[in-house]
């Protein structure tokens, strides 16, 4: 059966991406340095076997893509006020990463080392262009 | 029915580190000036602070520090006396006197008297005419102790209150993971003990985020240029920024 899905996003990335890291465009917290980006695009597998368990037949189907990555967040002069993301944040992705919208479905605590501050963020790919339902 | 959704404004798309001009060779000078910091630090090496040597600084060093609580640690304007207490307290002879090693565990009342001709050394040298001639050494003794406190485990926003002491929670961890005797903890090296922590921390929590302040400096330096609207990403990605060297401390 021939794939239906929509358009694909990369499931390789061939190194060109070096450190990672991007300067990311978000529609509250403004520019902030997302220092990892891990994507994981989502698949659903239908699998038939024969009557002692080997393979047969196979078909996948995509789901939905989310990813987590850990913000590097600006802070004021002080050093101690930091610009925290929170849910329902969105921002495009580099080309480079498909160039995809994502929004913050769960932003964690956020870790201060001296001057810089750090947030673990869980996203995901936004497919309609709908807005969340507002930052909380 | 419900009312549909506004549609949102597409944000432009986020810009790779690497496509910076000269960001991925910054960012390397900074990776490897933290690599140095590292491995010096666990070299147990003596510093020089303006020709005078002192020690990787010790739990036992913090403590005695902290009790007499030297401006040195809570990051304010030293004294003359701060100055030349530091210097002794963090001095390699110092050491020697209180860990009576060779002939000095002989005679223990001839400490003071060692204190003494090491203050007027130090008064000598940088105390004639201060703050003027103390400058330099205040300036170092800071980098040396921002080298000492550089992995210092970061702190969580909204943690909870601790009911033990900041000894407690360095000892138990250490003990738990490790099983080292108390005695091999007071003499560790802050640098040490910071590292070992984190890679409790680590291993226990691999989704914590890590800090590493010279690269954390540059990505910081980046944003805020851009927030501040000193350059734009544009620019950035065409090579028109000079990104700064790592500091040395």
């Amino acid at each position: 059966m021939p794939s239906t899905g929509g358009n694909q996003t990369s499931f390789f990335n061939d190194g060109g991406v070096g450190h990672g890291a991007f300067v990311a465009n978000f529609n509250v917290a403004g520019q902030v340095v997302l220092e990892s980006f891990n994507p994981k695009y989502g698949a659903k597998t239908i699998e038939q076997s024969n009557q002692i368990g080997a393979p047969l037949k196979q078909a996948s189907v995509r789901t939905f893509d989310t990813a987590t990555g850990t913000a590097q967040m600006p802070v004021d002069n002080t050093g101690n006020t930091p610009t925290i993301i929170l849910r329902g944040d969105y921002f495009t992705a580099p080309n480079a990463y498909g160039g995809d919208q994502w929004y913050v479905e769960d932003a964690g605590n956020a870790y201060q080392a001296g001057a810089y501050w750090k947030q673990e963020l869980t996203l995901r790919k936004i497919y309609n262009g709908t807005p969340p339902t507002g930052n909380s | 029915m419900s009312e549909p959704q506004k549609r949102f404004v597409k944000q432009p798309a986020g810009v790779l580190l690497c496509e910076m001009p000269g960001l991925v060779e910054a960012l390397a000078a900074a990776e490897h000036r933290q690599f140095i910091t590292r491995e010096n630090s666990l070299l147990g090496l003596t510093y020089d602070l303006c020709g005078e040597r002192v020690r990787t600084m010790t739990i036992a060093d913090y403590v005695v520090l902290e009790r007499t609580q030297s401006p040195f640690i809570r990051r304010v304007e030293p004294s003359r006396y701060d100055v030349a207490m530091f210097l002794w307290v963090m001095s390699p002879q110092f050491k020697l006197w209180s860990d009576g090693i060779g002939w000095r565990g002989l005679f223990p009342s001839l400490e003071p008297l060692a204190a003494f001709f090491h203050g007027l050394k130090i008064k000598w040298k940088f105390l004639r005419d201060c703050p003027k001639s103390s400058e330099q050494v205040v300036l170092k003794a800071f980098e040396y102790i921002d080298e000492m406190f550089y992995d210092a485990p970061p702190s969580v926003s909204g943690g909870g209150e601790s009911c033990l002491s900041y000894l407690t929670g360095w000892f138990d961890a250490l003990q738990s993971e490790y099983h080292f005797p108390s005695e091999a903890i007071w003499k560790m090296g802050l640098p040490e003990l910071f590292q070992r922590l984190n890679a409790i921390r680590q291993r226990h929590n691999p989704n914590m985020p890590t800090f590493n302040k010279k690269t954390d400096e540059l990505k910081m330096w980046v944003v805020n240029g851009l927030r501040e609207k000193r350059f734009t990403l544009d620019e950035l990605r065409d090579g028109k920024v000079a990104f700064p060297k790592p500091s040395n401390n």
